[in-house]
């Protein structure tokens, strides 16, 4: 029996390959292209909904500095679809019923800790390692997310919303807490359990394909971090850390300006 | 104690506060409420509700780290509103009257007329000024724990050279005794607040400008609430981010002060937040000297409306103990501290400052921010569709009316800090 090839793409899919998974296939075409033949097995390493769902619309808030989240959330029209994203890498590398090419979905630090755990001289063709230096930042953790809703809800009450707010949002995001931890459930029980019923029947009907998909449904969905991993955060942010993220929001205003940071006063 | 009495016709009342006795709640309600009271012939001066910059020029010859020395003609301004009265009685207003030494306090009284004056003093117990002037300095860059600024101003009172404003302005008798040299203890009235009736402060003030009760009514919203702990504790931290990053003081009054740190006092704590608890041992202390001052006060010899015992009584029980340490502090404070920092920086106009205005380095960088595409037509016709209603017109009314006044104010001041020039010779 041939030696089974181990295919770990970096990075894919993020985000907008989900969203958008047409947009996907080239890059799919690229890693499938550079290790044909054979059955393999391809590790997925991908965001959980949650984390995804958290990151979007972070994502969202930075382009238009709008949109509390409960609101951003309650406009999506459905939960991501991964079966797409599976559908597509059984298409590109080749997969047909018992093929014997598996899926290995992995999500969160468990990436993390497989990346870590491959050695240097691993023959592993297509695994690439994170640049040196280079950590994973995660999505905002449950406190960032209420900072930056509250603060989006703030200044949507006083009208203080669009592009110049936005890049000021921007700025308060990229200092909040950010987690790789399981994310704790905050998209509410409805969409949670669409969200469980459909990647089950997605990974339901891979496997009837012939598709071997090692993964919880449900890690799909909140991550994949053992329980005991799942350490709640801390109510509150650290004093130094929240004085630190309203500072951002003055250390990106003067950004807009040569100004030296002292008082010049005029 | 007295009942409220109602002062002369023509009478300038000059209300000094000190800090932290109600002065906002009271300057809101005359800057509220100026049409009611000109009706009855009182005029309350200056363009705002504070006219902090003119008493600040007045009582220390100096002026906010906004403002340029010129800023200080606004005293020169504020005057000659005065002057142009008539016979109504006047109301000035400002706290910062409160730290003038006895040589400005002269010239004050001489400006505004000794036969014309009448100073009032509002008064509160000084145990509950101690937190409140403590978040108010708090408020302007002072990093200093709860507990070891009560030992500064408390374990010898007056020596620290920490806030060394704190005693010039809450020493009362020596307040008192300060204006009383100048104006006699006649032309001095001390109101003590009584905490327990919101509305004994505008009322008494009511009874001595001679207007109908009910005549001062307050805007919504500009209560000066107290910072929680978890407030305090983040704003604290703030300041000293603020001081390591070297940012300066001019941009600390207008984005943090005048900005931020009142979109914090705006926000509706929730009941479990920590309130600010002073220590037994400095309740202990406060009251001691707030004895002492109670006992000076009484025998000044100057009138009193309210309970002057109560200055010296214990506050209640839920004010009184040691505050825990604060590790981290809720999300939606934080949020709040940015969403203020935010609205304060958007809120800088595009245009170059007055010249009277000192602006620091993030100011300056928050009027070259990004230009932004003008409002929808959606929003504009909006605008358009919508009626004012009366409410609308009365607001109107009061901006057109506050700005020109502003703007008027500015002339002045610009004309009487250019310098005169020599007549020339008649050919």
């Amino acid at each position: 029996m041939p030696q089974r090839r181990l295919i770990l793409p970096r990075g894919l899919p993020g985000a907008n390959d989900l969203v958008v998974p047409g947009a996907a296939r080239p890059r799919l075409e690229e890693y499938a292209n550079q290790s044909p033949g054979g059955p393999a097995l391809v590790v997925l390493a991908v965001p959980s909904v949650e984390h995804l769902l958290v990151s979007s619309w972070s994502a969202t808030v930075r382009r238009k500095g709008r949109a509390p989240f409960s609101e951003w959330l309650e406009a999506q029209a459905g939960p991501l679809r991964y079966e797409v994203v599976l559908r597509a890498w059984a298409d590109v590398v080749g997969v047909g019923p018992r093929s014997g090419h598996e899926f290995l979905v992995l999500t969160g630090d468990r990436v993390e800790r497989l990346l870590g755990a491959l050695p240097e001289t691993a023959t592993l063709s297509q695994a690439r390692r994170p640049a040196p230096g280079r950590r994973t930042r995660g999505c905002l953790d449950s406190r960032g997310v209420q900072v930056l809703d509250a603060l989006l809800g703030d200044l949507r009450a006083q009208a203080r919303v669009g592009p110049v707010a936005g890049e000021l949002v921007d700025a308060v995001a990229q200092r909040l807490p950010r987690t790789t931890r399981r994310p704790r459930p905050r998209v509410g029980d409805a969409l949670a359990r669409t969200l469980t019923a459909r990647t089950t029947a997605a990974r339901d009907a891979l496997v009837a394909d012939g598709i071997t998909v090692h993964g919880d449904p449900e890690a799909l969905v909140w991550g994949t971090a053992a329980a005991g991993d799942d350490v709640a955060e801390p109510a509150g942010l650290p004093v130094a850390e929240g004085a630190a993220v309203a500072a951002a929001v003055l250390e990106r205003t003067l950004l807009w300006s040569s100004a030296e940071p002292t008082d010049g006063a005029r | 104690m007295t009942g409220v009495p109602v002062l002369p016709a023509g009478s300038r009342l000059l209300h000094i506060g000190p800090h932290k006795t109600g002065t906002t709640t009271l300057q809101a309600a005359f800057d509220h409420s100026r049409e009611a009271l000109s009706s009855q012939d009182v005029h309350y001066a200056g363009a705002r509700a504070h006219s902090m910059v003119a008493a600040m020029a007045a009582a220390r010859g100096d002026s906010l780290p906004t403002q340029t020395r010129a800023a200080t003609l606004q005293w020169e301004a504020l005057l000659e509103e005065v002057r142009g009265v008539g016979t109504g009685r006047v109301v000035i207003s400002s706290e910062f009257y409160s730290e003038a030494g006895a040589e400005r306090i002269r010239a004050i009284a001489d400006a505004l007329d000794r036969d014309r004056i009448q100073v009032v003093v509002t008064l509160r117990p000084l145990v509950r000024i101690l937190p409140s002037q403590w978040q108010q300095y708090m408020q302007n860059r002072m990093v200093i724990g709860y507990e070891a600024w009560l030992h500064e101003m408390l374990d010898e009172p007056g020596a620290s050279e920490v806030t060394p404003s704190f005693w010039r302005r809450h020493r009362h008798e020596r307040l008192v005794d300060r204006w009383v040299e100048v104006v006699g203890p006649e032309r001095l009235t001390v109101v003590v607040v009584d905490e327990s009736d919101k509305s004994m402060l505008t009322s008494t003030f009511e009874g001595l400008v001679g207007v109908r009760a009910g005549t001062l009514t307050s805007p919504e919203g500009r209560a000066n609430r107290s910072l929680t702990l978890d407030e305090v504790e983040l704003l604290r931290s703030f300041n000293q981010l603020w001081r390591e990053r070297g940012w300066g003081e001019a941009d600390y009054t207008r984005l943090v002060r005048f900005g931020a740190a009142r979109h914090l006092q705006q926000r509706r704590p929730s009941p479990e937040e920590h309130r600010l608890r002073t220590p037994p041992w400095a309740v202990e202390r406060a009251c001691a000297v707030a004895e002492e001052m109670v006992g000076a006060i009484a025998a000044s010899g100057v009138r009193v409306v309210g309970d002057l015992d109560s200055l010296s009584r214990p506050p209640e029980p839920r004010d009184v103990g040691t505050n825990p340490v604060v590790d981290v502090v809720p999300p939606e404070v934080v949020a709040r501290l940015g969403a203020g920092l935010l609205a304060a920086v958007t809120a800088v106009p595009r245009r170059d400052p007055a010249e009277t205005r000192v602006v620091g380095p993030i100011e300056s960088a928050a009027r070259l921010r990004p230009v932004v595409a003008a409002p929808s037509p959606a929003r504009s016709s909006w605008r358009q569709r919508m009626p004012l209603d009366r409410a609308g017109v009365v607001r109107v009314g009061h901006t057109v009316r506050r700005r020109s006044s502003r703007a008027l104010s500015r002339i002045r001041a610009r004309v009487l800090s250019r310098p005169r020039r020599a007549r020339r010779p008649a050919q």
